[in-house]
Order: structure tokens, then C-alpha cells, then sequence
């Protein structure tokens, strides 16, 4: 018995290798830099909130086989787009954002099918060439909005572009406009929230087991134990926080002066939900039967190419909607290179929560993005505490950005090479 | 008279200049296990593909002739269109996908779906899947081919003998289905598994379903098949219930006499008496796809020497695993002496060359000249046609390119000059280029791995007439792998026969067609004797 559950273990450890190095390195980052609680909390309920969106976008091309998708820039693009336009008709409020996102998912769906397009023709290098497609893209983008707005195409908010009437600012302040549009709908402080959330999550618990109990029973098949300890997880952290909030007054006081943005979050479930149920449908499962070996799809009647471009529209307009989301909470864009960073920023979260090129899921997205930011916010403060520059901070940042990519990637191949010796052997 | 299930008339089929199918046909009846039989290249995976509607036989242009389908012609230009009339495959290579469940990969793409809202306003594509009545389909499946495995298993779990079951399961739980096309379903089970997939063949045909069994082994075409039909180089040879033949005729049939004129040899006193040249014990190659097992031979010094055997077998694998290219394991002893840890510096030092049959992968640099072709292994391992400067060496580009014409000459390369590079030779004069190349080390063992495949008949004879010049002239050993059976018996003095990774037996050049026939079947000695070969 002893043996099985230190091997469990050891196999336990080896499934989640990625996200146990981040989970200390994030400890340790932590510790380092000094930070005071509540900055933290703070960083990484905003961040949790602008970025979680895009990263789960990341799940379905991977899950279809076509790898981690740079080409989600081009979705950030077209929420920009969107954004800009919005903006510019004098639209304000929540109806701005409603509007964004109806401005930006036709153009995304267009993006996504013709970048879809293009990676059915390059099969086996999805990942380069939807990095390179990013940076194609980013030029077209510039032309348009650098030098066809006012020239070619009318525009009619002025202030928004350049005083010689020739493209757009390269940096936008949307306050009083589209700042918070999202946000403000539904916008508390983490204390209440935890309240709130903490009791919800309970109730979903209780009832899901119980449904599931009764369901399973009528079936006649056990429980899963896996589904059962993921929801004994669940109840606990909710427990912890709950009667933390409750018992230590410092904690309670550090969660007040964190604001946290629920509307965001529920945009957030809703796509965990949406991904969780695409894969039960029969689309869902194509994606599944495409991802693992396209040649058997193809020749059990399976419309591969078509699965695929699906997949890519998909991704490209959830990243769009999320650029949305991102932008209305940042309340400033910098126009030519907003997006930039998109893209290597959600693959290294999907990375850190123990994601791979063949492999992801929502808990992978959500684990992962809540890593990658306590390191991410925290960074600079480390590099100012190891090297004592403040310079060093922020290019602190942007090495560990790529540093992180390289680190996951590198174990998960070492990961599945072992794998593939031991099965030879 | 019975009425066809289906009726394959007239069918040709060009790649480019190349026929593969030449005025074939091929009548199934209902109830009725159908053997295909021919060599490899016969042209039977061409056949299965044309009825299956593969997208590679539309896209080089089609095919001539007619397809009977029940009686009624029919157009069968995608998998679909076969899966629809009711043609089922059950594939070489499993078509499974390792993740999924056994389940799963029964129901591939044939999922059952639940009536939900959402698929209700979107269509089939987003309704929810019916996981529960999906395993239950499954078993229903499973218990059809007589398999207790769990359906909720992961296809990649399972071993090898079973994935077969679970691929027939799926044939057959497709509701409509009146024809299975078994493509060597047999090579990868053992011998007990293939027993109960023979059964199970025939449970399915007693049910009325057609099956078209194509195999190397006769044993089982013996055993199982009502109808049997011969095909030989794209061409039907002769179609006939199994109760007007027997094994040796079948194998006479597929073999056939298929050669020019024999290669003019000088009498020679071979050579009972001469060393090993190469010794072989227990050599078994691991090379993907042509994995050998344990080979046993001795080749003595001055032999034309030949390996034969259909696709798969493992006789590349031979000289492969002597040179060091793929791992090997077992004894290897060249001139008596035993080789420990091959690699191909070391073989190539004990004066043995190869010509590999991957002519565009490890043979040739495309984007090189030819006398840089030639010029490179000799460079490499024997140090030639460099010019020592004392601190460096430098290519003797001068010495190298005089080799490269002398060679040129000899073997008839056909080029603008020894500068002109590699890719643009046509098949005949690249392989040339790449004997040369084995020549420029001065072997005394030359190892030529299918050396004649995509060359027209000309340069054909003239590479084999120059091998057994170089063999008389120079006393060099010469072990020839060829999937060209007649090749091999118009130079070698004795061809080895290759099945299932082990030396099936060793035959002289003059035996009967009949003996390869049933060698090459796995129906050779070594069966009947139970003992290996040699």
C-alpha cells in the first residue's frame, strides 16, 4: 500500500513536473522582492481579470493539433480595431463595449479563417508560421491605421489622430469613454468577493456532487475519484479563505483595499464553460480526433482542413474578445503595439500551468495564469532586490517572459522523451 | 448464376508514364472470402484504392474502366462515397488514434448524439456526443468479433493482436456494411491471433458479408478463402474458386517467368571451397518497417549473392544492419573476423561499400556535382584525393575530377560533365552515380540495396551486367537486395529468401518458380521441416 502511494506520488510529481518548479519559483519570487500583500493581490486579481480571457483561447487549436497559436495577436488586432472605431463614434460606457464586440467578431472570424487557410497549407509548422503570420499581420495593421486613416479612409474623431490629420495616436487614453466599460458593471473588493464566491463555490459543490451521486447510482458506475478530489480541493480553498476573512482581521483589511472585477470573471467562466462544453459536442470531439492523428480523421470521413479552420476562428475571436476586455481595464492603448506582447505572454501562462504544444485545458489556463503573474508582478522587484538597479528590473522581466517559454518547453520535452524510452524499453 | 456484389471491369491506371493496372478486373460475390495474391507492386493496394475512393488516385488523374455495385455502376471518387455503399477497410497500418478509448475509435466520426438545444438551432456538429450509448454500441461490436476487452480502455494501452479486433469491430458496427477488405491483416499477430482473426473472417462471411482478403501468407489463403485471384505486375494472371487449385500452383502463378535474357557469366568454379566473406548468426535489425529477426548466412568470397523477399520482410534490413545504419544484434564477422559495435566507419574501413536503396535520403547530396558525389565517402575513409599542406588538407580537385570521368565513362553516366549536380540526373544515372561512388572506395564486399528500382530496362541491364563484371574481374563479393526477383536470378549464384525477419531458405538461381513462390509465402522448408535455415 505504501509502495503504490509513493509511487502514486512519484507519478503525481512527474505529471505536474512544470507546475511544481513554478509554483516554488513563484514562492521564492515572492519572498524575495519584498512586495506588500496587498499590491500583490492586487496585481493579480487585475491581471487574473485582463488576461485570463486570451490564454484560454489558447486551448482549442492546441487541443485541435495546430499547437499553441501566436497568431492570437491577429484576434488582438481585430479587438483593437474594434475598439478604436467604438471609440470613435462617441459611444461611452457599457454599450461601448457591447459594440466592440460586435464590431471585432466579424472581422476576427475573417482573420481566423484566413489564417486558418494558411496553416492548412504549412501542416507540422502551425507554431512558426502563426508567429510569423502575427508579425505580417502587424505591418498590414500599421499601414492601415498609420497612414490610410485620413488619407484614404474618413475618420471622424479628431482627437484621436495625429495633428497633421494622418493616422491614428500611437497612444490612446479611453477615459471617460471606454475605461472600465466592462469593469464598472459589476466591480468589488476582494473581501466581499471572497464572501460572496467563497459560499457560491460551496453550493456548486454540494449540488454537483449530489447530482453526480444520484446520476452515477442510477448508472450503476462509481464516482471518479479524481472528480471527488477535485471538488474537495475546491471546498477547501473556499473554506480557507472564508474563515480566514473571518478570523484574521489583517487578512480582511488587506482584501478590502483590493478591488476586484467580477464582471470580467464571469466573461471568464463563461468561457471556461463554453470550452468545456465545445469538447463534449460532436465538434468538440472532432477537435480532439484532428488534434491526435489527422490522418486516421481524414479517412474515418472527418473534414480535417475544415475542422481545423474552425478552430482557428475560434481561437481568433476569443482573443479578440479578450483584447476587449484587457483594454477597457488598462484604459490606455498604445496603438502600434498593444498586441505585441500578447501572444508570448499567454503562451508562457498556458506553459507555467502545465500546458504543452499538444495538451492544454482550462485548469492549465487558470493555474497557469495565476503563476506566471505572481512571478510576472513580482519581477521587477526581484531584479531590483538581486542586482540592486532598478534598470535590471524590467529587462528582469522580459527575460523571464521568454525564460519561462523555454523552461516549460524544455521540460515538457524531456518529459516525453523519457516517456517514449520507457514504452520502447 | 450468382449476382455480383461487385464488379471491377477493365480498370487501368497510369501514374504519369508509369501503367500500375493494366485491364484488371475483379468479380465479388456475397457470403464469399475473396483472395488477392500477387508481389508487391503487383498493383493490389492500387485495386483496394481506386475502390475506396482514395483522394491520391484522383489527384494523378483518374482512373479507366468501370465499377459494378450490386449490379448498377457506381461512382466511388472519395472515402465517403465507399463508406456509403456499404465498403468497409480494415487498414495495414491501424487507423486508430492511440488516445481515444476503444469506444471511441469504433464510433470515429459515427458518434452517437444526444438531441440538445444547441444542436437542435446549429446542427449535428454541436450537439452534445452520447458517450454512454457510445460504449454501449461498442460492446455490441466487441461481442460481435467475440473480444471481452473494456471498451473504455485507451487504444494506446492495448497491445499490437488486438487493435485488429478493435479495427474490425468498427468495420462491422457500421450498420450498412456488405464488403470488408482485409489489407494483410495477418502481419503483426501471432500466430494464435491470426488463427481467431481467420475465424472470425469466416463467422462474418457466413453472415453475408463479402471479404477481400489480401495476404502474403497462401497457408491462410488456403485455409479461409472461397475465390482466389492472381495478379502479377498489373495484370490479372487467373481467378478461380480455391477447390480448382492448390498452394504450388498459386505460388507458380504470382512468380511467374518475367525475364530477359539472361547475364552472360563465364563458367566459373565456384568456390565451395573459398572463405566467408560475410558470416551472419542470429543478426537481427531493428529498421522500421523491415525489421529482421535473426538471420543466419554465410557468404563466401567471390559470390554474387542475392536477398530476396516480398516488402516488409526485413531483407533491406540485411545490409542496413551491416552497415551499421540501423542497430543491429547478433554476430557479424567479415573475413572471418567478428565486428563488435557496427558503425559504419568501421565497415567501411573493412573494405565493404553500399549502394542504399534510399537513393535520395542517405545516397546521393542532391544539391552537390557529381564528382563531389563520388569523390566523398573515398575522401572521407580512405583519405583520397587530398593534397597535404602539412597543418591542412585540401580536396584534390584535379585528381578527383579525372576519377569522376574515368567513372563517368565506364558506367555510362549520362551528363552534361562530372560538374553537373546530382538532381538533375534522371533515377538511372543517379543510382550510376552512387555505384560509382561505392566503387571510388575500391571495395573488396559490395552491398547493392535494390539497385535497379525507378530505372528504365537499358540502364537496368547495364548496372547488373557491370556488377558481375566487377565481380569476375575483380573477384569482389557482391550481396544484392532486391524486391526484383527476376534480377536477382538473372546474375546471383544463390538468392536467399527473407520472410517474417529469418532466412525462409536458400535457393540457386535455377530453381523453380514454384519453390520461390512458396518461399516467398512463408511456405518454404523451414515450415515443414521445422528447423531454421542453412
Amino acid at each position: 500500500m505504501q509502495t503504490t502511494m509513493a509511487s502514486r506520488l512519484k507519478a503525481m510529481g512527474k505529471k505536474y513536473n512544470v507546475v511544481i518548479f513554478f509554483v516554488i519559483l513563484a514562492i521564492a519570487a515572492y519572498i524575495i522582492s519584498g512586495v506588500a500583500p496587498t499590491v500583490f493581490l492586487q496585481e493579480i486579481a487585475s491581471r487574473f481579470c485582463r488576461n485570463t480571457f486570451q490564454v484560454l483561447a489558447l486551448i482549442i487549436p492546441v487541443v485541435a493539433g495546430l499547437g499553441l497559436n501566436f497568431s492570437i495577436v491577429i484576434g488582438a488586432m481585430a479587438g483593437q480595431m474594434a475598439v478604436i472605431h467604438t471609440v470613435s463614434f462617441g459611444i461611452t460606457g457599457f454599450p461601448s463595449f457591447l459594440v466592440s464586440i460586435l464590431i471585432s467578431t466579424p472581422l476576427a472570424i475573417l482573420f481566423g479563417f484566413l489564417v486558418g487557410k494558411v496553416l492548412n497549407k504549412t501542416k507540422g509548422n502551425e507554431m512558426i508560421t502563426s508567429m510569423i503570420l502575427g508579425y505580417l499581420a502587424n505591418g498590414i495593421y500599421q499601414f492601415i491605421y498609420l497612414y490610410l486613416i485620413g488619407t484614404v479612409i474618413p475618420f471622424p474623431d479628431k482627437s484621436m489622430m495625429n495633428d497633421n490629420g494622418v493616422g491614428i495616436k500611437s497612444s490612446l487614453g479611453f477615459d471617460g469613454t471606454f475605461r472600465y466599460s466592462l469593469t464598472d458593471v459589476w466591480n468589488t473588493n476582494l473581501s466581499d468577493f471572497v464572501l460572496v464566491a467563497g459560499i457560491a463555490a460551496l453550493v456548486c459543490v454540494a449540488a454537483y456532487l449530489i447530482y453526480s451521486f444520484v446520476r452515477r447510482k442510477k448508472a450503476g458506475i462509481p464516482l471518479r475519484a479524481s472528480r471527488i478530489a477535485g471538488c474537495i480541493v475546491i471546498a477547501a480553498v473556499s473554506i480557507f479563505l472564508l474563515v480566514l476573512r473571518q478570523v484574521s482581521f489583517q487578512a480582511q483589511f488587506i482584501m478590502r483595499f483590493v478591488t476586484f472585477p467580477v464582471s470580467a470573471l464571469i466573461c471568464i467562466l463563461l468561457l471556461c464553460l463554453f470550452n468545456t462544453w465545445i469538447f463534449r459536442t460532436k465538434l468538440g470531439h472532432d477537435f480532439r480526433a484532428v488534434g491526435m492523428n489527422q490522418q486516421v480523421a481524414m479517412v474515418s470521413g472527418i473534414n480535417v482542413n475544415r475542422t481545423r479552420i474552425i478552430a482557428m476562428i475560434l481561437s481568433t475571436v476569443f482573443a479578440a474578445w479578450g483584447q476587449i476586455i484587457r483594454l477597457q481595464d488598462i484604459g490606455t492603448m498604445n496603438t502600434y503595439s498593444a498586441h505585441e506582447q500578447i501572444a508570448l505572454l499567454a503562451v508562457a501562462a498556458i506553459l507555467v500551468g502545465g500546458a504543452s504544444v499538444v495538451k492544454a485545458n482550462n485548469k492549465n489556463a487558470i493555474l497557469g495564469i495565476i503563476l506566471f503573474h505572481s512571478i510576472f508582478a513580482v519581477s521587477p522587484q526581484v531584479g531590483t532586490a538581486l542586482f540592486e538597479d532598478s534598470q535590471v528590473g524590467e529587462y528582469f522581466r522580459v527575460f523571464l517572459a521568454y525564460g519561462i517559454i523555454f523552461v516549460a518547453l524544455a521540460m515538457n520535452a524531456v518529459q516525453q522523451a523519457k516517456q517514449s524510452k520507457e514504452e520502447k524499453g | 448464376m450468382d449476382t455480383y456484389l461487385l464488379e471491377m471491369k477493365h480498370i487501368t491506371k497510369k501514374y504519369g508514364e508509369n501503367t500500375v493496372l493494366k485491364d484488371m478486373e475483379l468479380h465479388v460475390k456475397p457470403h464469399e472470402i475473396h483472395a488477392l495474391l500477387g508481389e508487391n507492386g503487383a498493383g493490389k493496394s492500387t485495386l483496394m484504392n481506386i475502390l475506396f475512393g482514395m483522394p491520391v488516385i484522383q489527384e494523378s488523374g483518374g482512373f479507366e474502366g468501370e465499377i459494378l455495385w450490386e449490379g448498377k455502376p457506381v461512382q466511388i471518387d472519395s472515402p465517403m462515397k465507399a463508406m456509403e455503399a456499404g465498403i468497409g477497410m480494415v487498414h495495414q497500418e491501424f487507423m486508430m488514434i492511440p488516445g481515444f478509448t476503444v469506444a471511441e475509435n469504433i464510433k470515429l466520426n459515427r458518434e452517437p448524439l444526444k438531441n440538445s438545444l444547441a444542436g437542435r438551432i446549429f446542427g449535428k456538429k454541436l450537439s452534445i456526443v452520447d458517450f454512454d450509448q457510445m460504449g454501449r454500441d461498442a460492446r455490441a461490436a466487441l461481442n460481435r468479433v467475440g473480444m471481452d476487452i473494456d471498451e473504455n480502455t485507451l487504444m494506446g494501452e492495448l497491445p499490437v493482436g488486438h487493435m485488429q479486433f478493435v479495427e474490425i469491430s468498427r468495420e462491422i458496427d457500421k450498420q450498412n456494411v456488405k464488403l470488408l477488405v482485409f489489407d494483410e491483416p495477418t502481419a503483426v499477430l501471432t500466430e494464435s491471433e491470426a488463427k481467431g482473426l481467420l475465424k472470425i473472417m469466416r463467422k462474418l462471411a457466413d453472415q453475408g458479408i463479402a471479404i477481400i482478403f489480401i495476404t502474403h501468407r497462401l497457408g491462410e489463403v488456403m485455409e479461409v478463402a472461397d475465390h482466389v485471384t492472381v495478379f502479377r505486375d498489373g495484370e490479372l494472371v487467373d481467378s478461380m474458386p480455391i477447390g480448382e487449385t492448390d498452394a504450388s500452383s498459386i505460388a507458380e502463378m504470382m512468380i511467374g517467368r518475367k525475364m530477359g535474357a539472361p547475364i552472360e557469366k563465364a563458367e566459373r568454379s565456384i568456390r565451395d571451397e573459398a572463405p566467408y566473406a560475410v558470416e551472419l548468426q542470429d543478426f537481427a535489425v531493428d529498421m522500421p518497417g523491415e525489421r529482421s529477426k535473426g538471420v543466419n548466412l554465410k557468404i563466401r568470397r567471390g559470390e554474387i549473392f542475392g536477398l530476396a523477399g516480398l516488402a516488409g520482410q526485413g531483407k533491406l534490413s540485411v545490409a542496413n544492419g551491416i552497415m551499421g545504419l540501423y542497430p543491429a544484434e547478433g554476430k557479424l564477422f567479415i573475413d572471418g573476423e567478428e565486428i563488435k559495435h557496427i558503425t559504419p566507419q568501421k565497415i567501411l574501413e573493412k573494405k565493404c561499400a553500399f549502394v542504399s536503396e534510399d537513393r535520395k535520403g542517405t545516397g546521393l547530396l542532391l544539391d552537390s556535382s557529381i564528382e563531389a558525389n563520388i569523390a566523398i565517402s573515398a575522401i572521407k575513409v580512405q583519405k583520397k584525393y587530398l593534397k597535404n599542406f602539412g597543418l591542412f588538407k585540401l580536396v584534390d580537385r584535379g585528381k578527383a575530377r579525372k576519377h569522376a570521368q574515368e567513372m563517368i565513362a565506364t558506367l555510362d553516366i549520362r551528363c552534361t560533365g562530372p560538374s553537373q549536380y546530382t538532381r538533375r540526373l534522371s533515377g538511372g544515372n543517379q543510382q550510376k552515380v552512387c555505384v560509382a561512388r561505392a566503387l571510388s572506395l575500391d571495395p573488396d564486399i559490395l552491398l547493392v540495396s535494390e539497385p535497379t528500382r525507378g530505372i528504365d530496362i537499358g540502364a537496368k541491364r547495364l548496372l547488373l551486367e557491370y556488377l558481375v563484371k566487377l565481380n569476375q574481374e575483380r573477384g569482389m563479393t557482391i550481396i544484392i537486395t532486391s524486391s526484383e526477383l527476376a534480377e536477382l536470378r538473372s546474375v546471383c549464384d544463390r538468392i536467399a529468401i527473407i520472410y517474417d525477419g529469418k532466412v525462409e531458405g536458400i535457393l540457386p538461381a535455377d530453381a523453380s518458380d514454384q519453390e520461390y513462390g512458396l518461399y516467398m509465402m512463408g511456405l518454404g522448408p523451414k515450415e515443414k521441416e521445422g528447423s531454421g535455415a542453412e
